[in-house]
């Protein structure tokens, strides 16, 4: 498993899917109680009319960064030992546009549909299946991408070094830019027709 | 396994099973089952427990059931070449501040935005 505790030597491999299914569950309860088991609210966010999506993902990813930061800080964290999901710029564009437009079609993510899928959204299940025949066709015909799959590699590059600044102070202006988010959408969705689901 | 001479000639399968690998051990397919049931558990609690096909009033079961077909598809095609979803790429790239991370979401959500326009009538 990807992780510091592990990776240090404090917790055998051996309790890796142990501690996979109570992560797992921690963010399938926190997905599904944010009202992401719902399609017509994720998708609000595209609409105006409902940005939980936005609130509870961003959010997400400063409390993540800020606990990292704090934690390395604090001495209680290995920031190298991170595992840092490497750049491929060219398949991180082209994949991103394709999931989009699945997420516009099918109104889900994968971790989402999962969660529709357990409280019984027959919607959910169904995108979940699909999920599976489009990782198939993927797999099956990789070496027809296989050379856009590994273009643009810029190993583990961290986003604070596009702008030749620190972490600390990127995460600073993601605050920032998190909060001016929050209250544009805020605003927007007053003035957005409501739409019941 | 079903095809154990494919999955060792293919050179995307290989990453994941035959050999010593076995595909099920995967920590992912335990974090799953977990999401599963993490997820159940809060449709307990907030009395979220329903068997139905969540869609726009203005279309019909079928026309959304076709289009979470089609989506989940293309979704689980994305999230191979670009090496992780929602979750895997973007959500954890951003909080470990990777910059692949960041160009995921920013992909996957730009065109999401652009796209829900084009299939706006299945939504609203």
């Amino acid at each position: 498993m990807i992780g510091s505790i592990i990776s240090s030597g404090v917790i055998s491999p051996a309790w890796d899917n142990f501690f996979a299914v109570i992560l797992g569950m921690g963010f399938g309860f926190a997905l599904e109680a944010s009202g992401f088991s719902s399609s017509r609210k994720i998708i609000g966010t595209f609409f105006g009319y409902d940005f939980v999506v936005v609130k509870v993902f961003f959010t997400a990813a400063i409390v993540a960064s800020l606990g990292l930061l704090y934690f390395s800080y604090l001495g209680l964290l290995d920031f190298s030992t991170l595992y840092i999901q490497p750049t491929f710029l060219t398949s991180a564009i082209v994949g991103g546009i394709i999931m989009g437009i699945g997420f516009a079609m099918g109104g889900f993510c994968p971790g989402t549909s999962l969660c529709a899928t357990a409280v019984g959204r027959l919607d959910g299940l169904v995108f979940f299946g699909g999920m599976f025949i489009g990782v198939f066709l993927f797999s099956e015909a990789f070496p027809l991408f296989e050379s856009i799959y590994n273009s643009g590699s810029e190993g583990a590059k961290m986003v604070n070094t596009v702008f030749g600044i620190s972490p600390e102070l990127f995460t600073f202006f993601l605050v920032l830019a998190a909060i001016g988010m929050f209250a544009g959408a805020g605003w927007v969705q007053k003035r957005v027709k409501k739409v019941e689901y | 396994m079903i095809a154990p001479e494919h999955v060792a000639k293919s050179a995307y399968y290989s990453q994941f099973a035959g050999g010593d690998k076995q595909p099920m051990s995967n920590w992912l397919v335990f974090e799953v089952l977990g999401v599963l049931a993490g997820a159940f558990l809060s449709g307990i609690i907030f009395n979220r427990l329903k068997m139905k096909v969540e869609h726009s009033p203005k279309i019909t079961s079928r026309r959304r059931l076709i289009f979470a077909l089609a989506g989940g598809l293309i979704f689980g095609f994305g999230s191979q070449l670009g090496r992780g979803c929602t979750s895997g790429a973007a959500l954890s790239g951003m909080a470990v501040l990777s910059f692949g991370g960041y160009i995921t979401m920013i992909a996957i959500f730009g065109t999401a935005f652009l796209a829900a326009w084009i299939f706006r009538k299945n939504w609203i």
